[in-house]
């Protein structure tokens, strides 16, 4: 790999690229109050998940997840699984892209067109993964630090307002027990925590290998953490009957925000933050897919592939759905079927069948 | 070379076609509403009555010095009304008088009129929550006769009558008199199944002697979205204290001796606890209160004796117990609303046994036991000790 | 079409090469000739060659006053100290014969009588032609075929003072000068060690610029020095006059708007970069001096902060990046606010706003476009004004961008404040290449802010910030130590620690490793 990533760099992208969506929304309300239980309670399995990434890469040191495939897999099905990895990683592009603009047009300026704000929206993100993942990975670290820094603020300005937040909305806990718990809230392993799988593309750019597991696993804690502090703020400052409703729970709170009566227009952070998010994680994704179809047919240079490829995931952002509930209901029925295969189930069969392959040719050696 | 070409043509082509979309918002072409107010008619068909900023242009003199007597002390504001079939066409057909597109953005209240309370404020609520350019703290106001009215009155000293209210408000907030509702939170009232959400009430005196003015003061009750009933403004405080907001006030009862007494609040909390004595439910409420002497007539001199500033307690918590019970009162016999959320209290607290009664909830509420606690303390006398007789 | 165009073009271009040809011929002849031992032959050449050059002074004297040794010093008038020539060297040369074992007509009596050194002798006419244009006093003796220059340049040029553009509150107030000798030695005062290395080339084919490069041994990457002297070998062109010649052949990203190449007057701000392993390049004739690799972050740091106290010196450099942020967003942001976001306004300022913006005729975008014109057209004309008129400058600009414009309707009392903001905070940068190359993204922020908001604006400056870390200086990333997060030098950039606290050397640039106190 000619590219160069630190290991912070790693661990910011992780942390970023689910949380730019993630934070927007209040994820599992089926779980009601204790919403941010399950979210605490997966980080574990997130956790594993990394692991179970990381080991696989391990195995291939130098290789990405679209590489290593056909080693584990064989040609044919490898291959296969290859291909299909790709079309994923550029479907959750345009996806997300579709996300962002439909946010866009809803929340700010709902007569624009949308194809003009496509348009800048993926200008910037085509000019993004055409400079190379090394500035993407720095950019990210910048964006990383300036999120974390407006959500301590938020909290701070939160805690300033009298009775802005009111902590025993989050009661009564665990009203139904912790099993309900978990049951509602199992999409939690693959919206925000499978999506990292395309950051399994990056683990052999970085430099600092050793350290790859150790900032894995910290940054989908870290992550767990931001997000459970999240849905904490907006279960005690809107209520959970509002926040559920709500679609956009995070504009309502940064509107509920002032300090003192003149600074009362915080709706200014919301789109810096979508439009920040929306591009590292739509730009992180089509670079995935990128670096796939150049690892699968040989190409040198990465560069060249993103502008067909930002045109093409445009296109797709704007056919997927006709409008925006069809599109987030395709979003909760496809978690089923192809985030649950992709991120999770064939990560751990391959795992199983390396540990397998080992087993076999330590066997035959004896 | 080429590059270059190329983005300065798109950026000319991005102009063009967004300039002359309706995208944009100029600010001289908005009407920035600050208050807007909501009635009913006899068929069934909305009132929109919404007050307008109109910024006057200085012509000349610009904005160095301003001539004195500059012409006239109208209103900053100009208000217009229509009628549909529903508020979003009440919209659409404002535009038929006023040049401009409504802009919500600047509202710091809406004001129903009663007939519309008493009809469901369902569609006004979602109206203002789905609407996306209304923050979700504007204010809800019912008042007892148009909405109209209240929207159309021009106030004394602000040119933009709305800021007035919004004075007034803010002190109420302190007082006590109404309580200040936010359409969040009435929704989060309104989507619970036990709680009965509240508005504050806005009404205009007019007294022969002075002006018209407003006039804050008292809260209206609601079941589910139509409006059952009204507290004054003293069963209002009682409930406040329950809440724990009443921050600044007067408290008057009789003195010791045969005078009166009146206390300053200085400031109040509470604390409401769910609990279970006798097999049924308990709510505890225990309010904490200081103050300082605002005015006494009598012969008791609190600085020579201070014992008098411990019976003048007792006589605080009295008051304040009486204004509370008023207020409790109204609600558990008169209307049987839920307004203070005992009924999610219990469910947070006792989750199990919420199962259990939250269907019967309607007619255990009116007899719920209450026990009232009030721990008042009477810390200062003023600038003198004994009353000037 | 063009075909025609362009050979109506090249047709003059013949012409002027066949006037040059002429030119060029003499000058081609006289690079084989070499001095000889005949001193009516070199007086010839030496004639010829300047031919047409009145300041060109030919000085016939005999040595030891003896007609039998003839020598002639040449020299171009003006360039030498005439004094010194006078009562030192002529004196000397035609006093009684000294007490030696040469004799007069000897290379060596002169030699050494004047003290001069072997690599000062020569015997290539050309060398002595371009030592003469240098401003050297050439001796041809009659009877030795080689010349001897004597270095007693004294140029016309300015007296060392106070930089116009780069004033300081606290600190040294010396200025480089034109004279690329005097610059060298104004360094070489601030650092006294024999680390202080340089090299000398020389750029420009009509031009023979002298351009020096500085570099401390022990402290720079050999590698940076091995690529600026590629760099500047490589120069082919006919002139340079001025140091920006050589930085955009020298700078990393011809291409970009804003700079890689660190410009500075002030000794003490070279002094420093030297010490942070920088290699700073000298241009004669011009008082600026570049450093390079230089890095964006740079660009905000003065020298002044290491004058004053550490807590003075944090604001300055906080309220410097304010600055930068405000003069390159605030015009986008204002003009995206009230034309596609007014509920972001506060509800006490929307009505003055809509006060001030009443009367104006056109859009938001439009007004600002023109008013931001109005300011870069004020801002040239201020810089060329003569002085006596600088005091009408103010006074027009101050009614042209304010009260009137207003009045007559063309602009908003807003929009007025907003441009001054931005004009004021794009001079609260400390380096003039900064503040002039940030009006490129001012303009595309204002532009992308009034057709597309918000939106627009986020992603414009999105795409900025992508550019910058993408920039590369000799090989640093541009934007060290913030786009590859390097944790412990972050924290030069926000607070300026007290010197008491040790701090190592530049962290950016890769170099050898040394502590500096």
């Amino acid at each position: 790999m000619k590219t160069k990533i630190s290991a912070f760099q790693l661990f910011s992208a992780i942390v970023m690229l689910p949380y730019a969506t993630a934070a927007l929304f209040f994820i599992t309300p089926e779980a009601k109050q204790d919403a941010w239980i399950s979210m605490l309670i997966y980080v574990l399995p997130g956790i594993i998940l990394q692991l179970i990434y990381v080991e696989l890469w391990k195995k291939y040191p130098k290789d990405t997840i679209v590489t290593y495939m056909p080693k584990i897999f064989g040609k044919i099905i490898g291959y296969t699984l290859s291909v299909l990895y790709i079309i994923y990683f550029t479907y959750i592009a345009a996806r997300v892209t579709r996300d962002m603009v439909e946010i866009i047009l809803i929340a700010v300026m709902p007569r624009m067109s949308i194809y003009i704000i496509g348009i800048v929206f993926m200008s910037t993100v085509i000019y993004g993964t055409y400079t190379g993942v090394e500035n993407l990975s720095r950019v990210c670290c910048v964006f990383l630090i300036l999120f974390v820094f407006i959500f301590v603020m938020k909290w701070i300005i939160l805690f300033s307002i009298p009775d802005a937040i009111k902590f025993y909305n989050l009661k009564p806990v665990l009203e139904k027990g912790i099993f309900s718990v978990i049951k509602e809230g199992w999409p939690l392993i693959t919206f925000p925590f499978g999506e990292s799988i395309v950051l399994t593309m990056l683990y052999p750019s970085v430099t600092q290998s050793s350290r790859v597991r150790k900032s894995a696993v910290l940054a989908t804690i870290f992550l767990g953490v931001l997000l459970t502090c999240n849905t904490i703020m907006f279960i005690s400052v809107l209520g959970l009957n509002f926040a559920s409703t709500s679609l956009f729970p995070l504009l309502q709170t940064y509107r509920i925000m002032k300090i003192g009566e003149v600074f009362s227009r915080f709706g200014v952070f919301f789109i810096l933050f979508i439009i920040m998010g929306g591009f590292i994680k739509v730009s992180f994704f089509i670079y995935g897919s990128m670096l796939g179809i150049s690892q699968l047919i040989k190409l040198n240079d990465t560069k060249y592939l993103a502008l067909p490829l930002g045109i093409v995931v445009f296109i797709t952002s704007l056919l997927i759905a006709p409008n925006y509930p069809n599109h987030i209901y395709m979003g909760q029925v496809l978690i089923k079927y192809t985030h649950l295969p992709l991120a999770i189930i064939i990560p751990v069969i391959a795992l199983i069948v390396c540990y397998l392959k080992a087993y076999i040719t330590f066997k035959k050696r004896e | 070379m080429k590059k270059f070409i190329l983005i300065f043509i798109l950026v000319m082509i991005s102009i063009f076609t967004t300039s002359c979309k309706g995208t944009k918002e100029e600010l001289d072409k908005l009407g920035v509403a600050v208050a807007i107010g909501y009635d009913i008619t006899s068929e069934g068909k909305y009132i929109l009555t919404a007050q307008i900023l109109n910024p006057q242009k200085d012509s000349s003199g610009g904005m160095m010095g301003k001539k004195a007597g500059s012409q006239k002390t109208a209103t900053g504001v100009v208000v217009y009304d229509a009628i549909g079939d529903s508020i979003s066409a009440c919209k659409g057909q404002l535009t038929t008088k006023l040049g401009e597109e409504l802009n919500y953005g600047h509202i710091n209240f809406i004001v129903v009129g009663r007939k519309l309370a008493e009809s469901g404020i369902d569609m006004v609520l979602d109206a203002a929550l789905r609407g996306y350019k209304m923050r979700p703290d504007v204010l809800l106001f019912v008042t007892k006769g148009n909405a109209f009215d209240i929207i159309r009155a021009t106030s004394v000293h602000e040119k933009v009558p709305a800021n007035e209210v919004d004075s007034i408000l803010r002190l109420q907030s302190s007082f006590g008199f109404t309580k200040n509702v936010s359409i969040l939170d009435f929704a989060n009232s309104l989507s619970s199944k036990t709680e009965s959400p509240v508005t504050g009430v806005i009404n205009l005196s007019k007294n022969n002697n002075s002006d018209e003015t407003y006039e804050v003061g008292g809260t209206a009750i609601f079941k589910k979205d139509k409006l059952i009933g009204f507290m004054d403004m003293n069963e209002t405080r009682g409930m406040q204290w329950i809440n724990g907001k009443v921050q600044l006030g007067y408290i008057t009862t009789s003195s010791l001796d045969e005078g009166k007494v009146t206390f300053e609040i200085i400031r109040s909390s509470s604390k409401i606890k769910p609990s279970i004595k006798n097999n049924s439910f308990t709510i505890m409420i225990n309010v904490k209160e200081e103050s300082i002497i605002g005015e006494m007539t009598g012969k008791l001199d609190p600085m020579k004796a201070p014992e008098i500033m411990d019976k003048l307690e007792i006589r605080q918590n009295d008051a304040i117990t009486n204004e509370i019970k008023l207020a409790i009162n109204v609600v558990q016999k008169k209307l049987g609303a839920d307004i203070f959320g005992f009924g999610e209290m219990i469910h947070k607290d006792y989750p199990k046994e919420w199962t259990y009664i939250e269907g019967q909830w309607k007619d255990i509420f009116p007899n719920l036991n209450i026990e009232i606690k009030v721990n008042s303390r009477l810390k200062r006398p003023g600038y003198i000790s004994k009353p000037m007789d | 079409m063009l075909k025609s165009i362009k050979k109506i073009f090249s047709l003059s271009e013949d012409n002027n090469k066949k006037q040059a040809i002429g030119h060029t011929n003499l000058q081609e002849e006289y690079k084989n000739l070499k001095v000889s031992n005949i001193l009516a032959e070199n007086k010839k050449n030496i004639n010829n060659i300047f031919v047409n050059c009145n300041d060109l002074i030919i000085r016939e004297f005999k040595v030891t006053n003896n007609p039998k040794y003839s020598a002639i010093l040449v020299y171009i008038d003006n360039m030498i100290e005439t004094k010194i020539l006078e009562e030192s060297i002529i004196q000397r040369l035609t006093n009684k014969e000294a007490e030696y074992a040469y004799s007069p007509n000897s290379k060596e009596y002169s030699q050494y009588l004047l003290g001069i050194g072997n690599n000062n002798i020569f015997q290539d006419l050309s060398k002595v032609v371009s030592a003469i244009l240098d401003g050297k006093v050439a001796l041809f003796i009659d009877g030795i075929d080689e010349a001897m220059l004597i270095n007693i340049i004294n140029p016309p040029g300015r007296d060392v003072e106070e930089p116009q553009s780069e004033t300081v509150l606290r600190g040294p107030r010396e200025g480089f000068t034109e004279s690329i000798s005097s610059n060298i030695t104004l360094l070489r005062k601030k650092i006294k060690s024999t680390n202080f290395k340089m090299e000398e080339f020389r750029v420009g084919k009509e031009t023979k610029t002298k351009v020096i490069i500085v570099y401390l041994l022990n402290i720079v990457d050999p590698k940076i020095v091995n690529e600026v002297k590629e760099r500047i070998n490589k120069i082919d062109i006919d002139s340079v006059l001025e140091s920006n010649y050589i930085k955009e052949y020298i700078g990393d990203e011809p291409t970009s708007n804003f700079p890689t190449v660190y410009s500075t007057e002030k000794p003490d701000v070279v002094a420093g970069k030297l010490l942070e392993g920088r290699v700073a390049i000298l241009t004669d004739g011009t008082p600026i001096v570049l450093t390079v690799p230089s890095l964006f972050i740079e660009f905000f740091m003065n020298s002044e902060d290491y004058y004053l106290k550490f807590v003075a010196a944090t604001i300055n450099r906080w309220i410097r990046y304010i600055a930068f942020v405000i003069s390159t967003t605030l015009a986008g942001f204002y003009v995206a606010i009230t034309t596609f976001h007014p509920e972001l306004i506060p509800t006490t300022l929307i009505v003055t706003l809509i006060k001030s913006r009443a009367g104006v005729p056109y859009p938001a975008l439009v007004e600002c476009l023109i008013m931001l014109s109005v300011y870069e057209l004020l801002r040239e004309a201020g810089i060329r004004m003569p002085r006596a008129l600088g005091q009408t400058i103010s006074v027009v600009g101050a009614l042209v961008l304010g009260q009137a414009a207003v009045e007559a309707g063309l602009a908003s009392t807003a929009m007025v404040i907003v441009i001054s903001l931005t004009a004021l905070s794009s001079f609260a940068l400390p380096s003039t290449d900064m503040s002039l190359a940030l009006t490129y993204p001012r303009i595309i922020f204002l532009v992308l802010g009034g057709t597309l908001g918000l939106v627009g604006l986020t992603c414009g400056m999105i795409i900025l910030f992508l550019r910058l870390t993408s920039l590369r200086s000799y090989g640093s990333p541009y934007l060290s130590p913030m786009a590859p997060i390097q944790a412990t030098k972050l924290k030069d950039i926000f607070i300026r620690k007290p010197l008491l606290t040790k701090f190592k050397k530049s962290w950016f640039i890769k170099g050898k490793n040394t502590t500096r106190r």
